[in-house]
């Protein structure tokens, strides 16, 4: 689509508003009810009514929704002193996602795309690094996942969390280290997982799809002797999509040894098979949850080096617990929150650098290398909420982070034999772990830290929230960073909001330790990374069924980390340049009749490098999402979804043309009454006009090659099947 | 152009027409039957009298948790104070949050967003003139008065007699005839 066309639809969007709104002024409420106030009980009795909650998104969309992840106390998305949205468990399921990826390409500010080494990258406001995201911090349950060797979802980018288990998940775009700490710092994502209360029986499902795809989970939720017990269970399995790449690092290479040991053209390798199960006990104020989640085979997409790696040689294992004490009326004036949390994370890839014959010959195995990292984070928080003072909601909170790279494992077959000191033999692995040839060593941090906010309501009309977060870190020392919010709602339906926040990115262990790798040597003397970002956003509410939000943002980055030239050809990372961004997201989202809806959603981003005047490349400036849902007869619910981007810029030594952007559209049928039988049927295809989506793959290494020149290929057209029954 | 632009136009053209098509035949929906059936509750349920003797005393509605009804109770609550006479008291709709005072209420309805505290909710109005209305399941055997359910998309309500008598509150015959009686 050009620029032409995507004005087109804008103006349509308009007209279609404007259209609406006319039609406004004849309330149907009004007409219906009068036409009810005529009929006497037994006319009343003989009146068919199409139901309001059998699977109300048209309404829900529109509705008044709640988050708690802007300023640690549940109100209002529209009042809420943060750009946040929320996506609930019906909205994952009218969309049919089957990852969490899919859940956040419907948000306004969120670009996902794919490296190319099968991570899932979620650029927000412009805001990423390549190989895996570090400035967005993700939880669960309000609980830290980042892992602390890549500050990031993790070396695998983690496989995924099970869509079964998700109530809803609360986004900030925008910073968030006044309450979460480190890694709040483009965004954060609140995962929360269902608890007995969201489930309410038993649930079954199964999803089957092309590229040898199935799901199947089993939810429970009941109440037992004073128990609300939730029991969750979720496989998944895919081969993925398996798009061609279609020349890699070694074919480059090949030109070079004149040999024709490269594994291209061959496909991108994304397959990946999960299993996972949870537990969630409450009973009360207390609330326990455990869960363990095993992921295997990751595909490792075109390899750790871009050169074609045909194995599955990724696999990851998580195990969580947790234990609170959430009372919110403790006291007269206190309500207090308590918690205790456990994360064990562990990653293991047995990957293959280079294929056979790599290096002309030199490695007649490939030049092959097993690596693993294994983390404990247990943190404990303590927060008190006090309502004593009239118009004043006053947070207080402490706690204690401890996060442990435990183990670290580094087998390889290429280097210094660090108990010989001769070069290592091709033909075999040397385990180096523990040896001063080890990449990445172990390593630990610990963060003590302090919260105060006050939320001020001035007037009914006026909301001034002040708070900060003092942090201070084993390793790199302190930082405190503030957070102001000034809501003002003039009238009931528009609410403006202007907001400043300071959010900071911890130094990541590898950034920090990393070692023998020339080209990302460490720098244990990093400091963290900041950024200030001033937002401005307005939401109204038209009419009950349109709701108009617009928000503007601004942001800059101080010693952001990147990796640059050393000594000998060796590359290590500084604290070496700022970066600045500007944008806005615009989101309608319409109840546009009875029995239809749409959303419609608008992202633009424009970020430079301050230091070299370079428009940052990680993501498009232009993104756009619609979708609509249309209730067909009584049962029969349709959704479409389109997703457009206008590509990506290229680096400013990357000679290719700027990466074109693309357009995908989905098409979900449902069958569901909930209230006939228990049954919940849908196909869907997602890319439905099979687009070929690319992803951009890195610019040209430190000797000018570009190791994949076609970049990265996306997924395809996938179809579904999906079948739940509700026991 | 494109087939994906072709799509999108003619998405939107579908959607457009959708909504002219939905827009103008009217539909009943739960909510809007349920809305007048409470206002008729109000006409066919007797009070105590000493509750309304002073004839500015309002009947206090309120919704208890997520507002399913919109504007429609409004808008009936409007019609009547319009209409209404020195012969009947005037009415209020209250829109209620979990925790907030519902004491002074004369007709609680208690949504499905609250279903964790029905019972601390009806033991605060235990011994109190107050109709208690609600769409969650075994409502109305479990100590609640009045409970909608949905029967071939028809709404119909259970009424426990004896709860309502409990506290005071006198059923028409004819409300009586058309509902479904339970016992706890």
């Amino acid at each position: 689509m050009n620029q032409r066309q995507a004005g087109y639809l804008g103006i349509s969007m308009l007209l279609w508003n404007f259209s609406v709104i006319a039609a406004e002024h004849l309330s149907e409420d009004e007409q219906i009810m009068k036409y009810l106030a005529t009929l006497d009980f037994t006319a009343l009795q003989d009146i068919k009514v199409s139901l309001d909650d059998t699977f109300d998104i048209f309404d829900g969309l529109v509705k008044k929704r709640h988050t708690q992840v802007a300023s640690g106390v549940k109100q209002s998305t529209q009042r809420a002193p943060a750009i946040t949205s929320i996506i609930t468990a019906q909205d994952i399921e009218a969309v049919g996602a089957r990852t969490l990826e899919e859940v956040l390409q419907t948000v306004p500010g969120i670009q996902v795309s794919y490296n190319f080494f099968n991570i899932a990258v979620y650029t927000i406001r412009g805001i990423s690094t390549m190989m895996d995201n570090p400035e967005v911090l993700i939880l669960i349950n309000g609980i830290r996942l980042n892992n602390v060797m890549t500050g990031g979802k993790g070396a695998d980018g983690w496989s995924s969390i099970p869509i079964s288990t998700i109530a809803r998940i609360e986004i900030i775009r925008g910073p968030g280290s006044a309450l979460y700490g480190a890694d709040a710092f483009a965004g954060v994502i609140n995962i929360i997982t269902k608890t007995a209360q969201d489930i309410k029986g038993t649930e079954a499902g199964i999803r089957l799809g092309n590229h040898n795809t199935q799901d199947i989970w089993v939810v429970h939720g009941r109440e037992w002797k004073g128990f609300e017990i939730a029991a969750m269970i979720d496989f998944g399995n895919t081969d993925g999509h398996q798009r061609i790449v279609e020349s890699d690092a070694q074919t480059a290479l090949d030109k070079i040894f004149g040999t024709h040991a490269s594994l291209a053209p061959g496909p991108y390798g994304s397959e990946l098979t999960t299993y996972h199960a949870q537990l969630d006990i409450a009973k009360q104020h207390w609330r326990f949850r455990t869960g363990v989640h095993k992921g295997n085979n990751k595909g490792a997409a075109v390899g750790i080096m871009q050169s074609l790696d045909p194995g599955e040689p990724q696999s990851e294992e998580r195990f969580n617990a947790d234990i609170s004490y959430i009372n919110p009326t403790f006291s007269n004036n206190w309500g207090l929150d308590a918690q205790l949390s456990y994360l064990h994370l562990g990653y293991e890839t047995n990957y293959m650098g280079f294929p056979p014959g790599a290096f002309g010959g030199n490695y007649p195995i490939g030049m092959l290398g097993q690596f693993a990292v294994f983390e404990h984070h247990s943190q404990m928080t303590l927060s008190g909420i006090y309502h004593g003072l009239d118009n004043h909601l006053i947070q207080l909170g402490i706690g204690y982070a401890d996060y442990d790279m435990y183990k670290t494992i580094d087998r390889r077959n290429v280097g210094i034999n660090p108990f010989t000191g001769e070069e290592i033999s091709p033909l075999e692995l040397v385990d180096t772990t523990d040896t001063f040839i080890e990449s990445m060593p172990e390593a630990g941090r610990n963060d003590w830290y302090g919260i105060l906010q006050d939320t001020w309501t001035i007037n009914p009309a006026w909301e001034l929230t002040v708070g900060v977060r003092y942090d201070k870190y084993s390793d790199f020392g302190n930082t405190a960073n503030p957070r102001l919010g000034l809501v003002w709602e003039p009238y009931i339906g528009l609410v403006t909001k202007l907001l400043y926040g300071r959010a900071f990115r911890a130094p990541s262990f590898m950034e920090l330790y990393n070692r023998n790798n020339p080209l990302a040597l460490g720098n244990p003397n990093l400091k963290p990374e900041k950024i200030e970002t001033w937002e401005l956003a307005f939401d109204y509410l038209a009419t009950d069924k349109l709701n108009l939000a617009l928000s503007l943002f601004q942001y800059e980055i101080k010693d952001k980390i990147i990796e640059i030239p050393e000594r000998e050809q060796n590359f290590g990372y500084a604290n070496s340049t700022r970066w600045k961004g500007f944008g806005g997201e615009l989101e309608m989202r319409w109840k546009t009749s009875h029995k239809s809806s749409l959303l419609f959603n608008y992202s633009y981003q424009d970020s430079k490098d301050k230091i070299t005047g370079a428009t940052l490349h990680n993501a498009p400036q232009q993104v756009a999402y619609l979708r609509g849902d249309y209730l067909f007869g009584s049962k029969w619910y349709i959704n479409t979804q389109v997703n457009w981007n206008n590509g990506w810029k290229r680096a400013v030594n990357d000679p290719r043309p700027d990466l074109a952007g693309y357009t995908t559209a989905d098409l979900i049928l449902r069958r569901k009454d909930m209230r006939a039988d228990n049954t919940n049927f849908a196909v869907g295809v997602r890319n439905l006009f099979d687009t070929d989506v690319r992803y951009p793959s890195p610019g040209p290494d430190i000797d000018g090659i570009l190791n994949i020149p076609n970049d990265l290929p996306g997924a395809g057209r996938f179809y579904f099947v999906e079948f739940r029954y509700q026991f | 152009m494109k087939v994906s632009t072709c799509f999108i136009i003619g998405t939107l053209c579908y959607m457009f027409l959708l909504h002219w098509v939905h827009a103008t035949p009217q539909k009943v929906k739960e909510y809007h039957l349920k809305a007048r059936y409470i206002d008729a509750f109000i006409d066919f349920i007797q009070w105590p009298s000493n509750i309304f003797a002073n004839k500015n005393t309002s009947l206090k509605l309120c919704i208890l948790g997520d507002n399913s009804f919109g504007k429609v109770l409004d808008i009936l609550v409007d019609k009547h104070n319009e209409r209404s006479t020195r012969q009947s008291n005037r009415r209020t709709v209250n829109y209620l949050q979990r925790g907030e005072d519902i004491t002074g209420c004369h007709l609680v309805y208690i949504s499905k967003s609250e279903e964790s505290d029905v019972q601390q909710i009806l033991s605060q109005v235990k011994n109190n003139p107050v109709l208690t209305i609600s769409s969650l399941k075994n409502f109305a055997i479990s100590g609640g008065m009045i409970q909608f359910y949905i029967r071939n998309n028809k709404v119909r309500f259970f009424i426990n007699l004896r709860t309502l008598r409990r506290e005071k509150l006198q059923p028409d015959a004819n409300l009586l005839r058309i509902a479904d009686l339970v016992n706890e």
